[in-house]
């Protein structure tokens, strides 16, 4: 007897279907499965007879063989536990034939338990049938890709009873609204007019944003507040980066879908695989792709290592990390905003006096930061602790959600020229969308011909300076102050020789 | 002691390659006589006779067995190197106690250090100061070296980092400049620290560079302190541009003041640390550096018409293109603090938009009134050329 099952399995962010065969024959008893799983999908052996004898079925004492199709593509993790266990039963005859007709997607308990898996919204999205039967805690998540078709199940035992008809299928909880999100206010930052102009600019126009500045210069404080001026993300990206989120296991809010921009802030002792993704199997979304679609914040930038920031280059060029192993390999989306706070130097007081860094010391820290990486940074800003007399006298600064209201108007602009935010704009479209007036082409024009503007620093400074036409109001074209706010908002950081005084 | 023999120079070159044969063996062979001394060391004795001391003297025999002095002498000809030896006409006086003499220097480069006795030769001022130099430091120390090489004063330093290559880079290069010299602690063929190569090769090319050891000898760090007392020796006034408060700056300052060549100090702002050390020897009675004049007085010469403007800032309200200034841009150059400010820093002092202040400090650099270094701006120091 035959029975065709199907079901997906993970590789990086997307699902892959799987069509699970199961051939129950009369011979020595034995139970093989092959078409290449890895070690946790073998053990579906054991998990699915027992939980079977617990459902109170019986395990065929006869030859079966699973074939995992195509079985080019290595399947991962536990997920398929449930297809086989459907297999087996409609090959032996113990469940009619029309279950067949659903795909399903679960792990196995011993007790006949229906488990969630991880990555249930990729892998629902690429199961190739009618209707789809899963666990009940991957029901909300299933359904926002299927969102009519999805029945779930707690047990073996309950889904023989609905397959068979003596009971209704069961349809997933509709996700409660989430909670207000809880995010740290603009208004708590004291002085600092600069900073928290770049922190505007960067949630308006998504740029990467730097601080560099003495330890307790407020630069983690700033970085945290980014995500309370950004506003939702839209419904495709939201999705988007929901399938990340449940494709890295991580638990998706309660009303299912990822709706804020998610700010992720790895430590510096983050691997350069945790940070991109990876791994040897599965091809896991790492930090960059979690971050997708929100910020990735990266504290003390001049610790984390050399090859981990290095292989960010690639997703902040091109939004996407590929990575390839040698049987398999994966694009994850990878569309982040880097927000990053670094020391000058290791003290921290570089530049004041009273920096009691090695020369070797400093040679070292700066070698970690690539002069590209640095270049990538559209705004740079210089922060400095707040003398304690403004600390205690300044005003509350603006509250958040003031900020929040001219960023999301400035975005509305931006979505009118295609892209999400004017990072996205490519070379021929800021060409378009920003032309410059008389007086800033020959500011500019002064600029690189003296060598204090690089070819790649005019493009970022004109996106900068689009961004600030946005966030005014301004129609085009860009006038010299524009221009020179935004130059003054990328300060210049160049490393490498300035101690040595031979300039 | 007279005119040594060809025979007793490779000699003593050759004793002066042995591990741990410093200046005080090589004059005591000197004292003794080269060829007796070489005598006694080639049986793993001191130069005079002694028994040895130091564990490296052990050594001595089988290095010397290896060593062929006459090829080590051809070698320094074949690299240009000029070696003179304690006695000879050519070799530098130096205000040093005897004791402290080098027995030997190295040098290379067009002019000989102090060696021509027959001419009057050019005062000279060694500008040292910390390796870790701030902004201030290293406009100071190369608006000091630019001036005094345009005043006819050879500017003496070690080529380290900071202070040292930054009076170096201001000196060299000077339109009818007196050339530099530079002392280093290894062999001249060692260049230490790798960054100042070209700066090395300039100083090298107009001036001399000198040195104590022969060629291929590491600078181990015994020897830096050692070069420092041949830098107070070639120098008529040492002047500390920047140093912390434990510093080796101070240690050569103490040096000069043993041999009796003046001190002076740069005074620098009392938040900093790495000018803690000058501010200090100022306290304790140094004279002050204020400006290159004050260092021209001192030594006795008469101050260049032009090379009168305070150390270290430029006066940006009355400079030249200054026509469109306007209250901000005064303002600006008003808020900039020693060191430099961020914009950030600017905008909290002046008040205004940053869109203005950026615009206002664009058109600043267009002036070349004021700079930008790591994001923060300043002042520029160094003078136009003439």
């Amino acid at each position: 007897m035959l029975a065709i099952v199907r079901s997906a399995t993970l590789l990086g962010v997307h699902g892959q279907p799987v069509t699970v065969e199961v051939h129950v024959s009369s011979g020595l008893p034995c139970f093989a499965i092959v078409g290449l799983p890895d070690a946790s999908c073998r053990e579906a052996r054991d998990r699915v007879r027992a939980a079977l004898l617990c459902s109170g079925r019986t395990f065929p004492l006869m030859r079966i063989t699973v074939n995992l199709a195509p079985s080019g593509v290595r399947k991962v993790g536990a997920g398929l536990d449930l297809a086989i266990a459907v297999g087996i039963l409609v090959a032996s005859e113990q469940l009619p034939k029309d279950a067949l007709a659903a795909g399903y997607l679960g792990e196995l308990g011993l007790d006949g338990s229906v488990r969630p898996v991880v990555g249930a919204l990729p892998m629902a999205a690429a199961v190739d049938a009618p209707s789809l039967v899963v666990a009940e805690a991957n029901g909300p998540e299933a359904a926002l890709v299927v969102p009519d078709r999805v029945c779930t199940v707690g047990t073996i035992a309950e889904l023989i009873e609905c397959a068979e008809g003596r009971s209704p299928w069961s349809r997933p909880r509709p996700g409660e609204p989430d909670p207000p999100a809880r995010v740290p206010d603009l208004a708590e930052v004291r002085g600092n007019l600069v900073a928290r102009r770049a922190l505007e600019v960067a949630a308006a126009g998504g740029h990467h944003l730097l601080f560099v500045g003495p330890p307790g210069g407020g630069k983690t404080m700033l970085a945290e507040r980014l995500p309370g001026l950004l506003g939702e993300l839209s419904p495709d990206r939201a999705l988007e980066v929901s399938t990340i989120h449940s494709a890295a296991g991580q638990a998706l809010p309660r009303s299912g879908l990822v709706r804020r921009p998610p700010f992720r802030a790895p430590h510096h002792t983050t691997s350069q695989v945790a940070l991109v993704g990876g791994g040897s199997h599965a091809l896991r979304p790492g930090e960059a792709s979690l971050a997708s679609g929100g910020v990735l914040f990266l504290d003390e930038l001049g610790e984390f290592s050399p090859h981990a920031l290095d292989a960010l280059r690639q997703p902040l060029e091109q939004g996407v990390v590929r990575v390839a192993r040698a049987h398999s390999s994966a694009t994850l989306p990878a569309r982040f905003q880097l927000v990053a706070a670094m020391n000058p130097c290791p003290c921290g007081a570089l530049g004041t006096g009273a920096c009691r860094c090695s020369e070797a010391g400093l040679a070292r820290y700066r070698r970690r930061l690539s002069g590209p990486l640095l270049d990538r940074f559209d705004l740079r800003v210089l922060v400095r602790p707040t003398a304690s007399a403004d600390l205690l006298a300044a005003a509350p600064g603006e509250p958040s959600a003031v900020v929040a209201d001219r960023v999301a108007a400035a975005r509305v602009r931006a979505r009118a020229r295609g892209v999400e935010c004017n990072r996205e704009l490519d070379a021929a479209q800021l060409e378009a969308a920003a032309p410059f007036d008389r007086s800033a082409e020959q500011l500019l024009r002064r600029a690189v011909d003296e060598g204090r503007l690089s070819g790649r620093g005019l493009r970022r400074v004109r996106a900068v300076a689009l961004t600030l036409a946005d966030l005014a109001d301004v129609p085009a074209p860009l006038g010299a102050a524009t221009v020179a706010e935004a130059m003054a908002l990328r300060a210049e950081l160049r490393f490498g020789d300035e101690l040595g005084g031979a300039a | 002691m007279s005119a040594l023999g060809p025979g007793d120079r490779r000699r003593l070159l050759a004793l002066a390659h042995l591990e741990g044969f410093g200046p005080a063996r090589l004059r005591s062979s000197l004292r003794v006589g080269v060829e007796r001394a070489w005598g006694y060391v080639v049986t793993g004795r001191e130069p005079d006779g002694g028994a040895s001391a130091g564990g490296s003297a052990r050594g001595w025999p089988a290095q010397l067995h290896r060593m062929d002095p006459d090829e080590l002498w051809d070698r320094h000809v074949a690299a240009g190197v000029q070696i003179t030896v304690l006695g000879d006409p050519g070799h530098p006086e130096l205000a040093l106690d005897p004791l402290d003499h080098p027995a030997m220097l190295f040098w290379r480069g067009p002019h000989a250090p102090r060696a021509d006795v027959t001419r009057r030769r050019p005062p000279s001022v060694a500008l040292v100061g910390t390796r870790r130099a701030t902004r201030y430091g290293v406009e100071v120390a190369r608006d000091l070296g630019h001036r005094l090489a345009q005043a006819g004063v050879e500017v003496v330093s070690g080529l380290a980092l900071g202070v040292d290559a930054a009076a170096h880079a201001g000196a060299v290069g000077v339109p009818g400049g007196t050339p530099p010299l530079a002392v280093v602690a290894g062999g001249l063929d060692v260049v230490y620290p790798a960054r100042n190569r070209e700066l090395w090769r300039a100083v090298e090319h107009q001036g001399a560079v000198v040195s104590e050891v022969p060629l291929g000898q590491r600078p181990e760090r015994w020897r830096f302190p050692a070069r420092n007392r041949i830098v107070v020796g070639l120098s008529d006034i040492v002047v500390v541009v920047e140093s912390h408060l434990r510093g080796g700056s101070l240690i050569t300052a103490s040096l000069a003041a043993d041999a009796g060549v003046p001190v002076m100090a740069v005074p620098g702002p009392v938040t900093s640390d790495a000018s803690a050390g000058t501010n200090a020897l100022l306290v304790d009675g140094c004279a002050p550096c204020r400006t290159v004049d004050d260092v021209l007085l001192a030594l006795g010469v008469d101050p260049a018409p032009s090379a009168g403007a305070t150390v270290g800032a430029t006066d940006a309200t009355s400079g030249a293109p200054g026509a469109h200034r306007s209250p901000l841009h005064r303002a600006l150059v008003d808020a900039l603090e020693v060191g430099g400010s961020s914009v950030g820093e600017l905008v909290e002092a002046v008040g205004a938009p940053l869109g203005a202040v950026g615009l206002a400090l664009v058109e600043l650099e267009e002036d070349r009134l004021v700079v930008a270094e790591h994001g923060r701006y300043a002042r520029t120091a160094r003078p136009a050329p003439p």
